[in-house]
């Protein structure tokens, strides 16, 4: 059995989107991969168990059958932490091995998911991922975040921390007019210090986007109209708090977005359903005229209310913009699709088996 | 057209309840004490009788051919209504009840569905949710508005069912005669345009009011406007015109409020008067239905007072009327009859102790006089004023005569019995001299807008297809904004002049352009992201030598990169740097109602500072694009002041006409601006430096 240990460069960076590229991959190949996600940080119940969000995520994507205890055996939580602040760290290692066994027995493959990204891996408990990586005996891959050319210095060094370990690195969220920049001079940087570069994965629209429906729980909103617009994606933002006038000007020229504005803003509700519109957010439980849930009706688009002041439920929404999270099935085919575009999943492939070959 | 709303011969009212102060029994009472001269049919399931008429289970049990149904029932019931109208062969009907659209998408739903039912049987449907409709001059009164006014000239009709009661009960008390009223609630079939289309065409109505909060089909509204205006003049009092107004018509009506801009442009393309009170709409009615048109602006004056003259004065002037000078014939007659204090001149003051014959006198040698069009006759209370047969002297006057004469009795208490001479003898009379100047200006104004020749909307040979693909191109890739260089392609296949130039991808590309076009040359940042190029310093000019061409894309680059991370960065464009003329912006904003509203003004402080803009709805023809170019206030220093040479006025002309075609061709661009034009002098053109185009995505759709 082979262990794949997928790190980053900065949390949120793309490492349950590519355990999900590389299980299902591997899958399609006919092989019995396994995921192990030995810290879980976002903590959830599925069925009565505590797990892992992003954990239960891919269990179920990957349809493993293990239980989700032994998928994810520790969850840090708040109180955790407090143990360990007071000199009582419980034993993670010990749980950890402990649940090895049942996630990867009968596996070729078993990816382990690390937690938030090299230079902050849990070491307040005690844990680092070089310590992680040897002692699940495993190879490791970066996945590191472009935001610019500056993003180099935070991929160099996750490598600096795990030296050989590491088989190479998948750049991920590159924009659209950087891809070639990324191609041709980053990746044969990357290459010439020997650390191959498994591909360059773009931005993505419609992964960068959060359903209505995320939203609507996000926010702590009813839905009060329009069911059926719920599992449409939005990609952007806009605040409903100009004059009607500027707001049709504004709104214009944002596609694909969610409009937060007061209950009481007519004016900007129907500005908003006259532009490209995926859903309206209304603050301050204010419920709006009938005649907009009318018209919202007409044009599809939801209608959301929150008890939230408009700051507040921004504030919010731009907690979850920056960790958004692959759970649609739109967006899980569009994973998909990217990872046959763009990852050199066969030379990945050799790397992994201990075959190197060269740049393909 | 609509002839059975209007001249119905046997109405049938559904709904017709036995319990008083119920809108179906105060309907009923209404059409049998307004006398209306056909067959009125009760209809109410328990039959029996009401008012000592009979009543009828239900409309198949009349029997009898009806050519009106008026619907009163709750909301739930009218489909079943509606279908068993179609049954009998109804063709139409008024939905009074409440219930629909206004009350969510519940209500909306059953609006459908009863428009849906009509539509299979041709019945024709003013409501729901309105007031009904008034015809004084057969008797009709097919509302629950419990009075009825007399029969005349003026037709209301209104959005709003309350507000038109008020306006109906006001004019009972001054005695303004209607030939129509009707409120039209939500539309759902028979809707502003329809009732607009059929006025025009009835022969009792001299002037249209109208009550409007909103405009839904912008468009279609001008063109019946403008054909009604043609023939006789429409008065608009359209609310929500301030911001917090335009919210409360948002929630009221459920439609996006146009913006002020728009409807004013779209009203005045049209020919419509707009007031802004309802005192206004009154002034205006009044006048309009009592008054033959006048031949100018020409305004005399006579008064019994000095300060009110005075006063009426000011007001011709800042509304617009011209104060005639008086033939030098007319100054001798007055100064033969008038005691020697009077003034001679216009204003014409008869004294404070003017009798009525004096008026007479001077009324009549006025009117004589071929300059004068317009007369306004004041009388302010003064001991020795005979107010009542003054006010009969007015009256006299101005039925003898062919040119508009409006009473102005200041005051209040003492002229009532004077202001009802006036009134039951159909002169217009004010208490007030600015709202007489008032009413006379709007005709005026409306005289010379049925005079002006139609606007013919001129087509250019553009290259349409070069325009196709490239918004296709943009909307199959879902981007909203368009990049410099694609917007600079849309303009240029229309005939814009463009500056040469072109994308460069690097400092040596930059560099070599440059010097290809000669220096000095511009350059832009070229991002479809960023709007507001100079605002992170996107945007240079006078770039002299190569090493500033490399030094400007450098730095160009850089600053984009870390003030816009996100941004999609293209390179810069190089352009050939215009250095003469003067700067005018052209804009256009796609309004939800009426479409492309074209905006139009001088470059730099005085769009944005001074708001010294000037708009129109798309398309339209030369005369309107004059009369932009015109109107704004910086309109001298393009005509060329203090020895400056003028601008290309026909090159702007042109420019704003081209536009008109582009955004009429392309519904799919919503916003868009050409800043700046630059302008040269005569004869030399313009050329378009810099053009932004926001387009509307496939999913959003754009035919609003």
């Amino acid at each position: 059995m082979v262990v794949l240990y997928i790190c980053s460069s900065e949390p949120y960076a793309g490492k349950s989107l590519v355990a999900l590229m590389f299980g299902r991959l591997y899958q399609e190949m006919g092989l019995k991969v396994g995921y192990f996600k030995p810290i879980g940080s976002m903590p959830t119940k599925v069925d009565g168990v505590t797990t892992d969000e992003d954990a239960a995520f891919i269990a179920q994507s990957l349809n493993l059958s293990e239980p989700l205890d032994a998928i994810c055996p520790v969850q840090l939580t708040s109180e955790m932490l407090r143990e360990v602040f007071a000199g009582r760290p419980p034993d993670f290692m010990k749980a950890i091995d402990q649940a090895f066994p049942a996630v990867s027995q009968d596996k070729d493959l078993l990816i382990v998911g690390g937690l938030g990204s090299v230079c902050c891996t849990a070491f307040t408990i005690g844990l680092n991922p070089v310590s992680l990586v040897d002692r699940l005996k495993a190879k490791a891959i970066v996945i590191g975040k472009y935001v610019d050319d500056h993003s180099t210095d935070m991929m160099l060094a996750a490598r600096m921390a795990l030296g050989d370990r590491i088989l190479g690195i998948v750049i991920n969220s590159v924009p659209r007019n950087e891809q070639d920049m990324v191609k041709n001079e980053i990746a044969p940087f990357f290459e010439k210090q020997g650390m191959p570069v498994f591909g360059i994965l773009p931005r993505d629209q419609i992964l960068s986007s959060i359903s209505v429906r995320e939203l609507a729980e996000e926010v702590g909103a009813r839905v009060l109209c329009c069911e059926t617009g719920m599992d449409e994606l939005v990609e952007h933002f806009s605040v409903g708090a100009m004059s009607a006038e500027s707001a049709l000007r504004y709104f214009r020229r944002i596609p694909n977005k969610a409009v937060v504005t007061g209950g009481d803003r007519s004016d900007i509700q129907l500005a908003a359903l006259e532009t490209p519109t995926r859903c309206l957010i209304l603050t301050g439980d204010l419920q709006p005229h009938p005649r907009i849930l009318t018209r919202a009706e007409e044009a599809g688009v939801p209608v959301l209310l929150t008890r939230e002041d408009t700051l507040s439920a921004v504030a919010r929404i731009e907690r979850v913009l920056g960790k958004l999270r692959v759970r649609e099935p739109k967006k899980i085919q569009r994973v998909m699709e990217l990872a046959k575009e763009h990852l050199d999943f066969k030379r990945f492939d050799a790397a992994l088996r201990g075959k190197e070959v060269g740049p393909g | 057209m609509l002839d059975h709303f209007f001249k119905p011969k046997s109405v049938a009212i559904v709904g017709a309840s036995r319990q008083e102060g119920s809108v179906g029994h105060s309907i009923f009472r209404n059409m049998i004490s307004a006398g209306f001269n056909g067959e009125i049919y009760g209809i109410n399931p328990k039959g029996d009788e009401l008012l000592g008429q009979p009543l009828y289970t239900s409309l198949s049990a009349v029997g009898k051919p009806i050519d009106l149904a008026i619907i009163a029932v709750p909301a739930k019931i009218v489909p079943a209504v509606m279908e068993e109208c179609g049954k009998v062969g109804i063709d139409s009907t008024i939905i009074i009840s409440a219930g629909f659209k206004e009350t969510g998408p519940e209500g909306a739903k059953l609006e459908r569905r009863v428009a849906e039912i009509a539509a299979k049987n041709n019945t024709r449907m003013i409501g729901p949710n309105c007031l009904g409709i008034v015809v004084p001059a057969i008797g009709l009164n097919g509302s629950f508005a419990a009075g009825m006014p007399r029969a005349g000239r003026v037709a209301l009709i209104s959005q709003s069912g309350a507000l038109a009661t008020a306006i109906l009960d006001w004019a009972l008390g001054e005695g303004l005669g209607f030939s129509k009223f009707v409120s039209f609630g939500n539309a759902a079939d028979v809707g502003l345009t329809d009732l607009l289309r059929a006025l025009a065409e009835d022969d009792d109505t001299k002037v249209v009011l109208a009550y409007l909060e909103g405009v839904e089909k912008g468009p279609e509204f001008m063109a019946v406007a403008r054909e009604l205006t043609r023939r006789k003049p429409l008065v608009v009092v359209k609310s929500g015109s301030t911001s917090a107004g335009a919210r409360a018509v948002s929630s009221h009506t459920g439609s996006l409020a146009g913006s002020e801009q728009a409807y004013d442009a779209a009203f005045r393309q049209s020919g419509v008067i707009r007031v802004s009170s309802l005192e206004q709409l009154y002034d205006y009615a009044v006048a309009f239905a009592a008054l033959p048109q006048p031949q100018s602006r020409n305004v005399a004056l006579i008064t019994n007072a000095g300060g009110p003259g005075i006063m009426a004065t000011d007001a011709a002037e800042r509304m617009g009327l011209n104060m005639t000078s008086l033939d030098k014939g007319t100054i001798d007659r007055l100064r033969a009859e008038l005691p020697p204090a009077s003034n001679f001149y216009n204003p014409v003051d008869v004294l404070g102790d003017a009798s009525p014959e004096r008026y007479e006198f001077a009324a009549k040698t006025l009117i004589d006089d071929p300059n004068v069009h317009n007369l306004i006759m004041i009388t302010a209370p003064q001991a020795m004023t005979r107010i009542e047969e003054t006010a009969n002297v007015i009256a006299r006057v101005a039925s003898q005569n062919g040119i508009p004469i409006i009473g102005c009795l200041m005051g209040g208490q003492e002229m009532v019995k004077g202001a009802q001479v006036l009134r039951e003898t159909e002169v217009p009379c004010y208490a007030f001299p600015e709202r007489a100047v008032g009413a006379l200006a709007a005709m005026a104004e409306y005289k010379e807008w049925q005079e002006k020749p139609k606007d013919e909307v001129p087509t250019f040979g553009v290259n349409r297809e070069q325009v196709k693909e490239i918004l296709d191109r943009a909307r199959a890739e879902d981007r909203v904004n368009l990049g410099e260089l694609e917007a600079r392609d849309i303009i240029s296949a229309y005939g814009f002049r463009v500056p040469k130039g072109g994308l460069a991808r690097s400092p040596e590309e930059a560099a070599d352009l440059a010097a290809q076009l000669g220096f000095p040359v511009v350059m832009k940042i070229a991002s479809p992201d960023i709007i507001h190029k100079s605002d992170i310093g996107g945007v240079r000019l006078g770039i002299n030598s190569r090493n500033q061409a490399i030094d400007a894309y450098e730095l160009m680059i850089m600053r984009a990169r870390r003030f816009m991370p996100e941004a999609d960065i293209r390179g810069a464009s190089v352009q050939e740097m215009v250095t003469q003329g003067k700067e005018v912006i052209l804009g256009m904003s796609r309004d939800p109602q009426f479409g492309p509203l074209i905006m139009f003004g001088l470059g730099g402080i005085y769009v944005e500072v001074l708001k010294d803009v000037v708009f129109r709805v798309a398309p339209f023809g030369k005369r309107e694009a004059r009369e932009m170019i015109g109107e704004i206030r910086a309109y001298p220093l393009l005509a060329g002041v203090r020895g400056e040479r003028p601008a290309d006025i026909n090159a702007i002309e042109e420019a704003l006409l081209r536009l008109s075609q582009l955004v009429s061709d392309f519904p799919e661009i919503v916003e868009m601006d050409i800043n700046p034009l630059k302008v040269g002098e005569p004869g030399t053109g313009a050329v378009a430096i810099d053009a932004r185009i926001t387009i509307a995505t496939l999913r959003s759709g754009f035919a609003t």
